[in-house]
């Protein structure tokens, strides 16, 4: 921003300078010195940090175009618009008056009126403009900080959760891999030594006491149909039924939440929660935490209730709570809701918003 | 076809309204008579100047004197009283406190003549009669110089003719506007500008009445539509106008000249201008009530700066300017004229003027008109 | 064939969406039902099928043609009654209809008859040369009717064409909806009445918030909540009652006994209510009351939304 105040005063310099020359008027030295202790007033200012010592030069540029009107050339008039504005605009809000405020010599001088106003105007323009678009330049620049830092943050905990993944896969796996060979050791293993002794023995007594043989092997089948029950039911046992899964995640998230936020957070499910499916509750969990962040962030609620109901061949979500809403019922979507909508679209799933009555964020999801 | 047909429906629908009836075809009529009976007065054309008395100073000769008392005797034959001034009697004074109509000073080199500003007519007058007879005089005394013998007849002509002093200029006494004449094409060109409330109407009522619903989804071009509209309240408003024309031609006998097609013509480009205002208007503002509120404000001063109500005579500067901003000043200055002196080239710059600006405003509605989803 | 064809149709008011990726499909000869409650997008979506309104995304088709690109033959085929009473007031019933119809191309004899022949229609052929200010709102509502169907759409779309008027008219109106889809004429029909929407129309799309949330024949609707009702019995005593027989009754699913109410949950799809009553009957249990408690579609629209559709 600076550099072009700098080159817009120096083009006014030029401008009096030039005029000066063409003019013919004494003083040669006189305006020569002016214009040099101008110059090296105006250098420092843009060196300086201090404001209080900007300040200073500033008033000390002011008598000095001043004394240069007086005594010298009232065309040194012309460097007193952008001095002002650069001081005036830190103080004032509104623009428009100061470029009235600038404009008010106009009314005072003699002669030069209209060089006066362009070079005013001009300086409004410059100064105003520059400052403008430097201040747009500073929030893009701080948002693209910001932009890049969250990606840097996001792609780091990406990595992270991916990594996690990985682990907890495996862990799972090795826990997994312990349990079954503990089952498998704990009962098939048991069945499976009885019915080798029950048949080594039958295998023994086969000639000499065909009857007690029979028997033998007679047990050792029913051991072995015990030990493929037992198989049967170890292997039942170890995949846990996924509505427990979807509806104690839910809960805790849901409980943590509530903790978290200090809001009342009601949660009634009706129907058969069986029927939902774990790509369903997947996001079901998604939706409902993207609810709650939007009524948390929008809403001023105090409560927000989550009801799931199951129905014949629909399952409907719907997160509601007690806050503001909408007054005109018309929604506009955020980012949020079009996420969710995106993401209830690809289980062919509808969302339904509505703020008449709180706000309230509806998940349709057909059963199939 | 169907601009017909739209057209068509609008001309009915709109004759079987009462109220919009009565307001273009009644209301013009009663303003007529009522404004042109009440005002006539001062529309009379034999004014009645009155008395007039003029003050007078000798200090001459008796060689002027005479032919001077003798002007003054024939003088009080027309009603103009010349009395000499009293001694110590400030005659300038006298005429400005408006005691007398005129001040005259006669002495060896002329006469001077100070008139009252208040009776400007009564002033004019004596001073009329006044400069016939100093020139005639003039013409004497030449005379005398030349040839003296003939001084006497001419003497006599002037002092015995003083009724030839003032000549009637006026170019056609009988031609010149009556109050009802006046009235009658002041309150047609005022009720063809009310055309505008109805055309601010003409898609906005349909959209009121939902029927725009009905003529959008209709497998019709919209500019068919909106033509048609344009084209219903064109008729319908000319229609009233002639209406109105002819009732005060026949019923009140006003004087509509003897070129009624142009009149006609100008009067059609007249509600062509208020229809296309009233249209436009409608579109540059959103709000009904608004626009409304609106146009009768503009109608109201257009009507009363145009001279609907009453006859706004010798305007100048900002009053004749705001005169000429009103398109009824153009169309009533323009028809008098027709009327009047027969000048039929008066139509051709109020036409212009008329038609270029209704284009201007239909072609604002036009794009409005497009760029609008349904009507 | 699809008479109509909607396809992610989008409209947006500034940032509010009024329909939101809308598709849906209807079929020759069906009245099909839009439900929903005020500002669910049924008007806006209709506008934007008959032309009213431009679409911000998304296609429309009327007879497989894009009605962009085919407009006029899209209009030649729709007709409409609008929500709000589209006639002028001061033109007789007649020259209502004559003009409206004279708008589609039509002329002359062909004309008059068409004019007549939806005078007759809607039962107002007596009260041509009257004007529609002095008739009833039902009577208004009627020739509102007659407007739109003087030119034989195909397409027939009904904005609430039912709203305050008496009950007369409005089922004189339903019948000539009826009359009309045997006639051939595909209707779209949309109403905020409940009832109605139930009683005549073979297909429905429930809308709400510019989308529509469910679609299909009522009674697929009814099993989007359940697929079982309740039949209340009220009797005078239970004490006869053996419950593991009333179960074996073909359909019934539970029973629940409250006092002398015996609640009885069955299947929609089975009619088994002869038998149940057969039941009672037999052992001499007397029933003082009998009540079904099955979803209607106001039900399906307060469960799917949270709201009533009246709202």
């Amino acid at each position: 921003m600076e550099i072009w105040i700098i080159f817009s005063k120096l083009i006014i310099i030029l401008f009096i300078g030039f005029s000066y020359v063409h003019s013919e008027t004494g003083n040669l030295a006189w305006s020569i010195l002016l214009i040099l202790l101008y110059i090296s007033m105006n250098i420092p200012l843009y060196l300086v940090r201090m404001e209080k010592i900007k300040l200073c030069i500033h008033l000390g540029s002011f008598i000095l175009i001043c004394y240069s009107i007086q005594e010298v050339n009232p065309l040194f008039l012309l460097l007193l618009p952008m001095n002002f504005y650069e001081v005036s605009a830190a103080f004032f809000e509104k623009r428009w008056p100061l470029l009235l405020v600038g404009l008010l010599p106009l009314f005072f001088m003699e002669g030069n009126q209209a060089v006066y106003g362009l070079t005013a105007l001009f300086s409004f323009l410059v100064f105003f403009m520059t400052g403008r678009y430097t201040e747009r330049l500073t929030t893009y620049e701080n948002k693209l900080d910001k932009m890049r830092l969250d990606m840097q943050r996001l792609s780091k905990s990406l990595n992270e959760n991916q990594e996690y993944v990985r682990q907890s896969e495996y862990t799972y796996r090795l826990e997994e891999r312990n349990r079954i060979s503990q089952e498998i050791h704990d009962s098939i293993g048991h069945s499976m030594t009885g019915a080798l002794i029950q048949m080594e023995a039958a295998k023994t007594l086969m000639a000499i006491d065909q009857a007690k043989a029979a028997e033998l092997l007679q047990n050792a089948i029913n051991i072995s149909k015990e030990g493929i029950e037992d198989i049967r039911i170890t292997l039942k046992n170890m995949k846990p039924p996924t509505e427990q899964m979807g509806l104690q995640r839910l809960k805790l998230q849901l409980e943590e939440f509530s903790i978290q936020h200090q809001l009342r957070m009601p949660f009634v499910y009706k129907g058969n929660i069986d029927l939902i499916t774990p790509i369903q509750w997947k996001i079901i969990t998604e939706n409902i935490t993207e609810a709650l962040t939007n009524s948390l962030k929008y809403s001023g609620a105090t409560e927000i209730s989550i009801d799931i109901h199951v129905l014949n061949k629909l399952v409907r979500v719907e997160v509601r709570d007690n806050g503001s809403g909408i007054g005109s019922g018309k929604v506009v979507k955020g980012l949020g809701i079009v996420g969710m909508e995106e993401r209830t679209a690809s289980i062919k799933g509808t969302i339904i918003v509505d703020g008449t009555n709180g706000f309230s964020v509806t998940t349709l999801l057909p059963i199939v | 076809m169907n601009i017909f047909n739209i057209a068509l429906i609008e001309f009915k629908h709109t004759i079987r309204d009462v109220r919009t009836l009565v307001f273009m075809l009644a209301f013009p009529i009663v303003m007529m008579l009522i404004l042109g009976t009440a005002l006539s007065t001062t529309f009379d054309k034999n004014i009645k100047i009155g008395k007039i008395n003029v003050l007078y100073t000798e200090k001459t000769d008796i060689s002027f004197s005479s032919p001077f008392h003798g002007f003054i005797k024939e003088a009080k034959k027309q009603d103009i009283h010349f009395k000499k001034a009293p001694h110590g009697l400030d005659g300038k004074k006298a005429v400005k406190q408006n005691h007398y109509d005129a001040y005259v000073v006669v002495t060896d080199k002329g006469v001077q003549f100070y008139g009252s500003e208040r009776n400007s007519i009564q002033a004019s007058i004596a001073e009329g009669m006044l400069s016939a007879f100093t020139d005639k005089y003039n013409l004497i005394t030449e005379v005398a110089k030349e040839k003296p013998d003939q001084v006497q007849t001419v003497m006599a002509s002037v002092s015995t003719t003083p009724g030839s002093y003032v000549k009637e200029t006026s170019l056609n006494a009988d031609k010149a506007p009556g109050s009802m004449d006046y009235y009658a094409v002041a309150m047609t060109t005022m009720i063809a500008l009310y055309s505008a409330i109805s055309a601010s109407n003409l898609i906005r009522g349909e959209r009121i009445r939902n029927t725009a619903v009905r003529l959008v989804i209709a497998p019709i071009n919209k500019m068919e539509i909106f033509l048609g509209k344009i084209l219903g309240s064109l008729a319908l408003n000319l229609v009233c106008i002639m209406l109105v024309m002819a009732f005060s031609r026949f019923v009140f006998g006003a004087d509509w000249g003897v070129h009624p097609g142009m009149v006609l013509l100008i009067l059609f480009t007249e509600v062509f201008l208020a229809v296309s205002f009233g249209l436009g208007i409608s579109y540059i503002i959103k709000a009904d009530q608004g626009t409304r509120t609106i146009l009768m404000i503009i109608l109201q001063l257009s009507s009363f700066f145009g001279g609907a109500y009453f006859r706004i005579e010798n305007a100048d500067g900002i009053l004749r300017f705001i005169m000429n901003l009103s398109p009824l000043t153009w169309a009533r200055e323009a028809l008098t004229k027709i009327i009047y002196n027969n000048d039929l080239t008066a139509a051709l710059p109020v036409i212009s003027l008329n038609l270029g600006i209704s284009l201007l405003f239909l072609l604002f509605a036009v794009v409005a008109f497009r760029r609008r989803e349904g009507l | 064939m699809n008479v109509l064809e909607i396809k992610n149709l989008t409209k947006k008011f500034g940032d509010f969406i009024a329909v939101d990726n809308m598709s849906l499909a209807v079929q020759e000869g069906e009245i099909f039902g839009f439900l929903g409650s005020n500002g669910a997008g049924k008007s806006t979506t209709i506008n934007m099928i008959a032309g009213l309104l431009q679409t911000n995304g998304g296609e429309i088709k009327i007879l497989d043609k894009n009605i962009a690109s085919h407009s006029k033959l899209a209009k030649m085929n729709i007709g409409i009654v609008p929500q709000d009473l589209a006639i002028y007031e001061d033109m007789t019933a007649y020259e209502n209809v004559r003009f409206f119809a004279g708008l589609y191309g039509l002329r002359g004899a062909e004309l008059k008859e068409r004019v007549e022949e939806a005078l007759v229609f809607v039962g107002l052929l007596d009260k041509q040369k009257s004007l529609p200010k002095d008739f009833s709102g039902g009577m208004k509502r009627r020739l509102n009717i007659a407007c739109a169907i003087a030119h034989r759409p195909k397409l027939i779309i009904m904005d609430e064409p039912t709203v305050g008027i008496d009950p007369q008219s409005r089922n004189y109106i339903l019948t000539s909806v009826r009359k009309l889809n045997e006639m051939g004429c595909t209707v779209i029909y949309t109403s905020h009445y409940m009832e109605e929407v139930e009683e005549i129309c073979s297909r429905i799309a429930i809308m709400d918030h510019g989308k529509v949330i469910a679609e299909g024949t009522k009674e697929q609707l009814k099993a989007i909540i359940t697929d079982t009702r309740d039949i209340w019995v009220e009797v005078k005593n239970t004490e006869n009652l053996e419950e593991a027989a009333l179960k074996e009754i073909k359909g019934v699913n539970s029973i629940s006994i409250e006092e002398n109410v015996i609640k009885i949950n069955s299947q929609s799809e089975v009619n088994n209510l002869n038998h149940i009553i057969q039941f009672f009957i037999s052992r001499l249990i007397e029933i003082r009351s009998l009540q079904e408690q099955a979803p209607n579609l106001e039900t399906v629209f307060l469960t799917l939304t949270g709201r009533n559709l009246r709202d």
